[in-house]
C-alpha cells in the first residue's frame, strides 16, 4: 500500500480518499519495533471503515450520483436535427450538467474529476463538432431541396435540351465524316489517316456529350451530394475520435483508487474471458471477449467430448481408434481426435492470454493506473495489434492444413492394422513399428527396410554426384575458348532436361525391356537387363546421372563463366598450372556458390520416386530377400508407396515416412548450416 | 679503365612490339628502367601503356623486340618464372579464401613450409598495415583494404620489380590520394622497382621517379616529373600533363619566337630559321597586370572561375584566348596585360599528333 498514486508515466499524484491514505500512512509507520501496536491501529482502522467520515462522504457522494442519473435519464428528450446530431446534443446536454453536479466532489475522488474532466472536453468540443456537421448536412439537405423543386415540365424541357444538343452534335459530326469519307475517295489522305479522323471524331462526340451531361443540373447535384456525404462521413468520424484522443489524456492523468479489492479477479474469472474485463469496467471489451468464452465452451470443449463431431467421439475417440458403428474407419477418430486436441490447445492458449490481460490490468491498476477505455482498447487492437490480426487467418489455416496432416502422420506410425481383416481398422500399437523397421522383422512390412535404406543411400551418393561430376565437366569443357559449336554442344547438353524426365524414363524402359518390345535385346541379343538386380540399379544411377547433369551443367556455366579471368592470370602468375588453377580457383567457387543447390539435388534424389516407379516399378522382386512388399531397386519413397497404396499398411508406410523425414531435415539443415552461402546469409 | 658508379638497368625494351588485329597497340618501344625506380607509363586509354605492362609480366607475347631482365632475353620466360610481379587493375582476389590465403596463394603453389607461409604472410600484413585482418573474407573488405591485400600477394612472393596496372582507379579521390602516399612509402621501405601505369597525371606527378608518357603505342617523352612538367616535347605532352596555353608560332631565330605579331624573347635555340614551332605558356607562368601598357600582349578578361587557391581566368586577344592563373581577380570585361618572362616559353618541335580516343 503507497501513500501516492501514479499514473502509466510514472507521475506522482496524491491521495485522494483520505480513508485509505490514513491506511498507507500507518503501513508506511511500520517497523520492526512497533510493528504489533501499528498492526492493531490498522485493525482498529479496518473495523472503523463503515463509520469513517470519508467513507461515509463517498458513500454520499455516490448515493447522490445515483439521483442525478435518475433524474438525468428522464429529462432526456428528442433533439432537433439527424440521428448523429441528436446525440452529440444530448450529450452535450449531459456534459453541462455533468459540470455542475462533479464539481463540487473534485476533491473528494478522483473518479468525480474523471467525470468533471470527460464534460469539460465534451463541452468544448462537441459544439464545434455540431456545427461542422451541420455545415455539410444543411448543405446536402439544400441540394436535395433544389432537386425536388423541379416540377415535370422543368425535368422535360432538360430532357429535350439534352436530345437537342445530342442531335446538333450528330448531324455535325456526321457532316465532318462525309468530309473526310471525301478527301479520302478524291485521295487527299490515305486509308489510315482517314481512319484515325473518323476515330478521332467519334471521340470527340462522346466526349462533348459527356461533358454536356456533367453540366446537366441534375448530374452535377448528384456529384455534389456524393461528395458531401462522403465529407460528412469523414468529418463525423474524425471529429469523434479526437475528441475521445483528448479525453482519453485527460484519463491517462487521473489515477484510480482502489477501494475494493480486486487482486482476486485474474484468478477469479480467468476461465471465462469478458467476466474480468466486466468488473474493471470495459463493458464493450468484455463483450468482445465474450465471443472466445463462446467458442471455448461451445465449439472446443463439447467437439473435445465428442460433441458435434462428424464420425469420431472427441479425444476418447483417439483413445479407442473405434465406435459403435463397425464401418467408421479408425483413420476418422484419429483425425478427429487430433482436431479437438488443437481446438483445446487454442482454447487454453486464449485463456492464458486472457490471464494475463487481466494480470496486467489489475497490476496497473494497484499502482493508479485506470483501465483502458473503449477508444483506447480500440486503437491498440488497430495499432500494436494490427500484426497479429492479420497473420491469425493464416496462422488458423497452417494448424489445419500443415500441423494437423504431420501430427496424423505421428500418431499414425505408432498403429497397427494388426491384420485384422478390415484395412481401415487399426490400435495403438506403441513403438512396435519403429521396433520392427530398426530389427527388419523378416516376414512383416518392415523386412526390406535395411535393404531398401541401403541402397537408397547408394542411390542417392551415386546417381547424384555422377550428375554433378558429369554436368560439371561438361560445363568446364564448354567453358574452354577452343572449343568450336558451343551453342550446339549447349543444346545438347541441355537436352535431358529439356525433353520431361517422364518420356526419357519410359524410352529406356522400353529400350530395356524384355520380349519384342525389348530394343536392345532385339539389336545385341542382350539378355534383358531389367530382371537383374544389379544391372538395373547400375542402369538407373547411370540414367539419373545423365538426367541429372543437365542441370549441374546450367548452373556451373553461369559460375564459370563469371569468374573473372584476372583471377587466373594471378594464379598463372604465382605459378599455378592448368590443374591447379581447376583446383585451387574454379572448383572452389564453383562449389561456393552452388553448394545448396548442390545439397538440393541430393535431398532431390533420395525422394526421387518416379525414375524408380517409371523404370521397373522397383523390380525385379526377389521374394526370397525383399519379401513381397517391395522389390530390388525400390528406395523409401516407392516403397512406402507400395506399403500404403498397394497393401494398405499405413501405419509402418507413417513410421518410414518419418524416418525419411528426419533423415532428411538432419542431413539438409547440416549440410545448409555448413555452407558459406548460407552463413552469410544469401540465401 | 673507369667505373661510372650508377644504378644498373633492371629491365630493357628493346624496339618492343606487338599489334592486334593489325592495330599496331604497341610500336617499337625502347627503354630502359633503373633498380629501386619508380617508373610510370602514363597516357589516355589505349595508348599502349596496359600493353607494355602485360609484356613485362608475360601474360602477352610480344611480336616483334627483346624484353632484357638484368641482360638475359626474358621473351619465353612464363610469368612464375620471371622476378616480376602485378596488382591487377580490380584486385583480383580469390572470393572463395580469406586474407591470410589470398596473400599465401602463391606460396602454397610452390609448397613452401608452413611455419615459412605463416612468417611471410604475417610480415607482408604488417607492411600493408593490415594486421589482424587475417581471418577476415576478403568481400568484407573496403575497397583501399582489398587494395592492400593484393599488394601484399603479390610481395609476398619477393619479386624484384611490381608491376602496378591502375590499382587506385577503383578508389574515391580521397583515399586513392592517401593511398598514393602509402604506395610510395612501401616501394621506399620494400626496395624494389616499381613499374606504374595510370591515366592520372596528377599520380603521376606525385609519385614517380620517372614518367613515361606514351599515345598510340609510341613513347612521346621520358623524363623526371619536372621535366615532363616544365619542358614537355610536342604539343600532346604538354597537352596531357597539366593546363598549359599551347600555341602555334614561328622560330625567327635563337631566342627568339614569334606569335600573336609579337616577338618574344626565349631561352631555346636549335631550331631552323622560320621553323613553325608549338610554344607552351603554362597558366600560371602568365602575370596578369591591370594596366594593359604594361604587358607584352592586350586583352579582355572573357570568364573568372574561383578555384580555391586561385583564380582562372580566360584573357582574349584577336588571336586567342589564354588561360590565366591568378591569385587577384579581374572581372570580366576588364582590359589587363599579359607579361611572360623568356624562360616560361618553351618552344617544341611540331609533330604531328593524333590524341588516341579517351574511353
Amino acid at each position: 500500500m503507497n501513500k501516492h498514486l501514479y499514473d502509466h508515466l510514472g507521475n506522482r499524484y496524491k491521495r485522494k480518499n483520505v480513508y485509505l491514505l490514513e491506511l498507507a500512512t500507518l503501513y508506511e509507520q511500520k517497523t520492526e519495533g512497533n510493528a504489533r501496536e501499528i498492526q492493531n491501529q490498522i485493525k482498529a482502522l479496518k473495523r472503523q471503515k463503515n463509520t469513517h467520515h470519508y467513507v461515509l462522504a463517498l458513500r454520499q457522494f455516490k448515493s447522490e450520483e445515483r439521483t442525478y442519473r435518475k433524474s438525468f435519464s428522464k429529462s432526456a428528450k428528442n433533439f432537433k436535427g439527424s440521428k448523429f446530431i441528436g446525440k452529440l446534443k444530448l450529450q452535450l446536454e449531459q456534459a453541462k450538467l455533468d459540470l455542475e453536479f462533479y464539481k463540487k466532489y473534485i476533491d473528494l475522488s478522483y473518479d468525480a474529476q474523471l467525470k468533471y474532466e470527460t464534460a469539460k472536453v465534451k463541452i468544448a468540443e462537441i459544439p464545434q463538432i455540431i456545427e461542422n456537421t451541420e455545415e455539410i448536412e444543411s448543405s446536402i439537405e439544400k441540394t436535395l431541396k433544389d432537386k425536388d423543386t423541379w416540377t415535370k415540365d422543368e425535368v422535360e424541357k432538360l430532357k429535350n435540351e439534352f436530345s437537342m444538343y445530342r442531335k446538333d452534335l450528330k448531324d455535325e459530326k456526321k457532316k465532318n465524316i462525309v468530309k473526310v469519307t471525301r478527301n479520302y475517295k478524291e485521295g487527299t489522305i490515305s486509308q489510315k489517316a482517314k481512319t484515325a479522323a473518323i476515330d478521332e471524331l467519334n471521340r470527340a462526340f462522346k466526349e462533348k456529350l459527356s461533358i454536356k451531361k456533367m453540366e446537366s443540373p441534375n448530374k452535377k447535384s448528384n456529384a455534389t451530394l456524393s461528395h458531401s456525404r462522403f465529407d460528412l462521413k469523414n468529418v463525423k468520424k474524425k471529429s469523434v475520435n479526437l475528441m475521445s484522443d483528448l479525453i482519453a489524456d485527460e484519463k491517462a492523468k487521473i489515477p484510480i483508487e482502489n477501494m475494493t479489492n480486486t487482486a482476486a479477479v485474474p484468478f477469479l474469472t480467468a476461465l471465462f474471458p469478458g467476466l474480468g474485463q466486466l468488473i474493471y469496467g470495459q463493458k464493450r471489451k468484455a463483450a468482445l471477449m465474450t465471443l472466445i468464452s463462446l467458442f471455448i465452451y461451445v465449439i472446443a470443449v463439447p467437439y473435445a467430448l465428442g460433441y458435434g463431431n462428424y464420425q469420431g467421439n472427441g479425444i476418447r475417440g483417439l483413445i479407442t481408434l473405434k465406435g459403435d458403428l463397425r464401418y467408421v474407419s479408425s483413420m476418422i477418430f484419429m483425425i478427429e481426435g487430433i482436431l479437438a486436441i488443437f481446438l483445446l490447445v487454442m482454447a487454453i492458449f486464449m485463456i492464458i492470454v486472457n490471464f494475463r490481460n487481466l494480470y496486467r490490468i489489475e497490476v496497473k491498476k494497484r499502482k493508479g493506473i485506470r483501465p483502458n477505455n473503449w477508444h483506447e482498447t480500440k486503437s491498440k487492437l488497430f495499432t500494436e495489434g494490427y500484426p497479429f490480426v492479420v497473420t491469425l487467418p493464416a496462422f488458423i489455416i497452417i494448424i489445419f492444413v500443415v500441423l494437423v496432416p504431420i501430427a496424423t502422420t505421428i500418431l499414425l506410425s505408432f498403429t497397427d492394422r494388426n491384420d485384422l481383416p478390415n484395412k481401415t481398422r487399426f490400435i495403438w500399437n506403441g513403438f512396435q513399428n519403429y521396433a520392427d523397421l530398426f530389427a527388419g522383422k523378416v516376414g512383416t512390412a518392415a523386412g526390406p527396410f535395411w535393404n531398401i535404406f541401403g541402397w537408397t543411400i547408394v542411390w542417392t551418393l551415386t546417381s547424384t554426384t555422377l550428375a554433378i561430376l558429369i554436368g560439371f565437366a561438361l560445363a568446364l569443357l564448354l567453358n574452354n575458348n577452343r572449343i568450336k559449336a558451343k551453342k550446339l554442344f549447349r543444346s545438347i547438353y541441355l537436352l535431358p532436361w529439356a525433353v520431361p524426365a517422364f518420356v526419357s524414363i519410359l524410352f529406356f524402359r522400353i529400350m530395356f525391356g524384355q520380349g519384342d518390345a525389348g530394343v536392345l535385346r532385339a539389336f545385341l541379343g542382350v539378355d534383358t537387363i531389367i530382371h537383374n538386380a544389379n544391372l538395373t540399379r547400375i542402369v538407373l544411377i547411370l540414367l539419373q546421372g545423365w538426367l541429372g547433369s543437365a542441370y549441374v551443367f546450367i548452373l556451373s556455366t553461369g559460375v564459370l563463366q563469371a569468374v573473372p579471368e584476372d583471377l587466373y592470370e594471378a594464379a598463372y602468375m604465382d605459378g599455378a598450372n592448368s590443374w591447379k588453377k581447376l583446383s585451387r580457383i574454379t572448383l572452389p567457387i564453383v562449389l561456393f556458390q552452388t553448394m545448396p543447390l548442390l545439397i538440393g539435388q541430393y535431398t532431390f534424389n533420395f525422394n526421387n520416386f518416379s525414375i524408380i516407379y517409371l523404370f521397373n516399378g522397383g523390380g525385379p522382386n526377389l521374394i526370397e530377400k525383399y519379401g513381397i512388399f517391395a522389390g530390388s531397386s525400390d528406395i523409401l519413397l516407392s516403397y512406402i508407396y507400395k506399403l500404403t497404396m498397394d497393401r494398405y499398411y499405413f501405419a509402418m508406410g507413417a513410421a518410414v515416412t518419418l524416418v525419411i523425414s528426419m533423415i532428411v531435415i538432419f542431413i539438409t539443415f547440416i549440410g545448409f548450416r555448413n555452407t558459406k552461402a548460407f552463413k552469410e546469409e544469401r540465401l | 679503365m673507369g667505373f661510372i658508379i650508377m644504378a644498373r638497368n633492371l629491365i630493357e625494351l628493346k624496339n618492343l612490339t606487338k599489334s592486334y588485329d593489325g592495330i599496331k597497340a604497341v610500336d617499337s618501344i625502347n627503354m630502359s628502367i633503373k633498380e629501386k625506380e619508380f617508373v610510370t607509363l602514363l597516357g589516355p586509354s589505349g595508348c599502349g601503356k596496359t600493353t607494355t605492362l602485360r609484356m613485362i609480366g608475360g601474360f602477352e607475347d610480344p611480336d616483334e623486340g627483346q624484353i632484357l631482365f638484368e641482360g638475359k632475353i626474358l621473351n619465353n620466360e612464363p610469368p612464375y618464372k620471371r622476378n616480376i610481379n602485378t596488382v591487377f587493375q580490380r584486385y583480383a582476389l580469390f572470393p572463395h579464401l580469406n586474407v591470410y590465403e589470398n596473400i599465401a596463394f602463391g606460396l602454397r603453389i610452390k609448397k613452401i613450409p608452413n611455419e615459412e607461409v605463416q612468417r611471410k604472410v604475417e610480415r607482408m600484413l604488417k607492411l600493408v598495415d593490415l594486421d589482424g585482418f587475417a581471418k577476415r573474407d576478403v568481400d568484407s573488405l573496403s575497397g583501399g583494404q582489398q587494395q592492400r591485400v593484393a599488394i601484399a600477394r603479390a610481395l609476398v612472393n619477393e619479386p624484384k620489380v611490381l608491376l602496378l596496372d591502375e590499382p587506385l582507379g577503383a578508389l574515391d579521390l580521397k583515399l586513392r590520394k592517401e593511398m598514393q602516399i602509402e604506395l610510395l612509402e612501401m616501394q621506399r621501405s620494400v626496395g624494389i622497382t616499381f613499374i606504374y601505369v595510370t591515366h592520372d597525371q596528377e599520380e603521376a606527378l606525385t609519385m614517380s621517379d620517372t614518367i613515361v608518357v606514351m599515345n598510340k603505342g609510341v613513347i612521346q617523352q621520358v623524363g623526371t616529373p619536372q621535366d615532363i612538367y616544365n619542358e614537355p616535347v610536342n604539343r600532346f605532352v604538354a597537352d596531357f600533363i597539366g593546363e598549359s596555353n599551347i600555341i602555334e608560332a614561328n622560330m625567327i631565330e635563337d631566342l627568339h619566337v614569334r606569335f600573336d605579331g609579337i616577338t618574344f624573347e626565349c631561352i631555346d635555340k636549335g631550331f631552323g630559321v622560320n621553323e613553325p614551332v608549338d610554344v607552351v605558356i603554362r597558366p600560371e607562368d602568365l602575370v596578369l597586370v591591370s594596366n594593359p601598357a604594361e604587358g607584352q600582349i592586350q586583352g579582355t578578361v572573357s570568364s573568372v572561375v574561383f578555384k580555391g587557391v586561385h583564380y582562372e581566368m580566360l584573357v582574349a586577344n584577336e588571336h586567342r584566348e589564354y588561360l590565366v592563373q591568378s591569385t587577384t581577380m579581374f572581372p570580366v570585361g576588364t582590359d589587363v596585360g599579359l607579361c611572360i618572362s623568356p624562360a616560361d616559353i618553351q618552344v617544341m618541335r611540331r609533330v604531328e599528333v593524333t590524341e588516341c580516343e579517351e574511353e
